[in-house]
């Protein structure tokens, strides 16, 4: 049956037992099963590996090429794709990281986060950024009532690693200086304006107010929220800063009896 | 048989495919292409590339569109899988299609899906009557659900099984036949799987029936030795070689001018360098169409 015959190769292929799949494949004069057979494994292994490269270029310079290819080995082993659609494959890799337990970059996993963040942002939807003049039609006293819709394209990403500063360092291929990062937390506005892909620190209190609004929150509500995270938050400012990257496409305002009774 | 062109979004129909040159639409010169739009007669991406939800590269393709005629190439359809074509794959091109239409679409003699998981490579079937019945019903469905014909391309390959009974050659036009589906001849991969499976090249060509023939690809492969055998690897990844550019002549003689692609997806060269490969195959095109008519005048 070719279904029986297509599960063999696929188990041999990902480098399980590929006695099946031996048997199966003709043999004559020329070159041996195993050798056929071990041709196309390399195209697999070799062709996903370099998805997970392009989506993952900072996590394979501080791994080195030859660590990169066993890690990743190992990640399409035992996660192989799912579909042929390998612009959104290899989303488990920073979990797979994790769990592979401390190394000597402590940041790594959350480094792979952003990368995949970044690599989400670039194919999300289109969508056009939210109307300024549209906002400013709001009357004050209702602005707390705004729910805000985050664009498609939106990641946020806390750590407690300078991870952009990281990332621009080993982007170039560069070395080891801001491996130590900075300490402390860091807050991480993933955006698309234009066609280009962002990265924005934000303050806590920004960052709090974005994930609020992402949620559902009012404005109001995220406001609140925010200055819980950051008692100097304010809000104006930050609610220009997450504007001008193209965090949001539209809003509603919603109904005030509601909000009491919520 | 180029499939009729079917009416855009906009009810222009598209420009059908030329029998000429083409290149393969490759990221790294799609800057270059939508600010100089060099004179090339069609381009040709890969579906799978274009699947995304939106962002830089399908804005791009939405652009580039305007100027060329743009074939899909689709690697994941999985048209051999003994599972069927995945109705969630085939509707996520269904969009695509609709949002760019493609003036021609075309995937593989082959399979990279089972038990769903995807193997990103284009395996090789058991050419078997079980098999024959499997890939009509997956073209046939294909087409029903896409609404358009399918050129179906032919694979490398660096194994055969014991259980193949049916030529390849045989075995593709036979799927034509049945389907109504058209067939990509890849005269690298002819090359390729030839000299990997001790085949015969001209004799493959001349089991096809010219008419089914809609497209044709060229491509650069490598030449490896694994345990003391030569083993040709369709790699894309360099010029093609004289002896495929011999074949392709051969190719003309038997079968007639078809759209022709380069295809250089591997070590990505300049576009130059694409343009000057695809200038190759563009006068082996119109020389052949001159003989021709030099001959039909006598």
């Amino acid at each position: 049956m070719l279904s029986d015959l297509q599960a063999a190769l696929r188990t041999g292929l990902l480098g399980r037992d590929d006695a099946e799949a031996r048997a199966a494949v003709a043999n004559g004069d020329g070159l041996a099963p195993d050798a056929r057979i071990e041709i196309y494994r390399n195209n697999v292994f070799q062709s996903l590996v370099g998805v997970l490269a392009a989506a993952y270029p900072t996590v394979a310079n501080v791994l080195g090429e030859a660590a990169f290819r066993t890690v990743a080995a190992a990640f399409i082993k035992s996660r192989p794709p799912r579909q042929p659609q390998l612009s959104a494959y290899g989303g488990e890799l920073p979990e797979f990281l994790a769990a592979l337990g401390a190394t000597r970059h402590p940041y790594l996993p959350d480094l792979a986060r952003l990368e995949w963040a970044r690599n989400e942002c670039y194919f999300a939807a289109d969508a056009a950024p939210l109307d300024l003049g549209l906002l400013g039609a709001v009357p004050p006293e209702r602005t707390p009532l705004l729910r805000l819709s985050l664009h498609p394209a939106v990641r946020l990403l806390g750590s407690r690693h300078d991870l952009v500063a990281i990332w621009r360092e080993r982007l170039g291929g560069g070395g080891r200086a801001q491996d130590a990062g900075g300490e402390g937390d860091h807050y991480i506005l993933i955006s698309r304006t234009g066609l280009e892909v962002q990265m924005t620190e934000l303050s806590a209190g920004a960052f709090t107010l974005a994930l609020g609004l992402k949620l559902g929150l009012t404005l109001g509500r995220a406001a609140h929220a925010a200055t819980l995270s950051e008692p100097a938050f304010a809000l104006e400012a930050s609610l220009a800063r997450l504007l001008s990257h193209s965090t949001f496409t539209s809003f509603v305002l919603s109904d005030p009896a509601e909000e009491v009774r919520s | 048989m180029v499939p009729a062109p079917s009416p855009t979004p906009m009810g222009r129909p598209s420009p059908p495919v030329p029998a000429r040159a083409g290149i393969g639409l490759r990221h790294p010169h799609v800057q270059r292409l939508l600010d100089e739009r060099p004179k090339v007669a069609w381009l040709e991406a890969h579906s799978e590339n274009y699947l995304a939800a939106g962002g830089p590269r399908i804005v791009a393709l939405d652009a580039i569109r305007r100027d060329y005629p743009i074939s899909f190439h689709s690697v994941g359809l999985s048209l051999g899988s003994a599972e069927g074509v995945d109705p969630a794959h085939l509707a996520r091109l269904a969009m695509l299609y609709r949002r760019i239409e493609p003036t021609q679409i075309s995937d593989h003699l082959s399979w990279s899906v089972s038990g769903g998981v995807y193997l990103n490579d284009l395996l090789p079937l058991p050419y078997t009557s079980e098999a024959l019945d499997i890939v009509c019903r997956n073209v046939a469905r294909t087409q029903d659900v896409l609404g358009r014909t399918i050129l179906v391309e032919n694979p490398s390959a660096y194994l055969s099984y014991a259980a193949s009974h049916i030529p390849e050659a045989e075995f593709l036009a036979a799927v034509a036949q049945r389907t109504g589906c058209g067939i990509l001849l890849d005269i690298n991969n002819v090359y390729v799987s030839t000299h990997n499976l001790d085949g015969d090249a001209l004799r493959y060509m001349r089991s096809l029936n010219p008419e089914s023939v809609g497209e044709m690809h060229l491509a650069g492969h490598a030449v490896q030795h694994i345990a003391n055998h030569q083993v040709l690897i369709d790699d894309h990844g360099s010029a093609v070689a004289a002896e495929v550019w011999h074949l392709y002549e051969q190719a003309l003689e038997i079968i007639g001018p078809r759209p022709t692609l380069i295809e250089w997806d591997t070590r990505v060269p300049p576009l130059p360098t694409l343009l000057a490969e695809a200038s190759r195959a563009e006068a082996r095109l119109s020389e052949f169409r001159q003989t021709r008519i030099h001959c039909y005048a006598e």
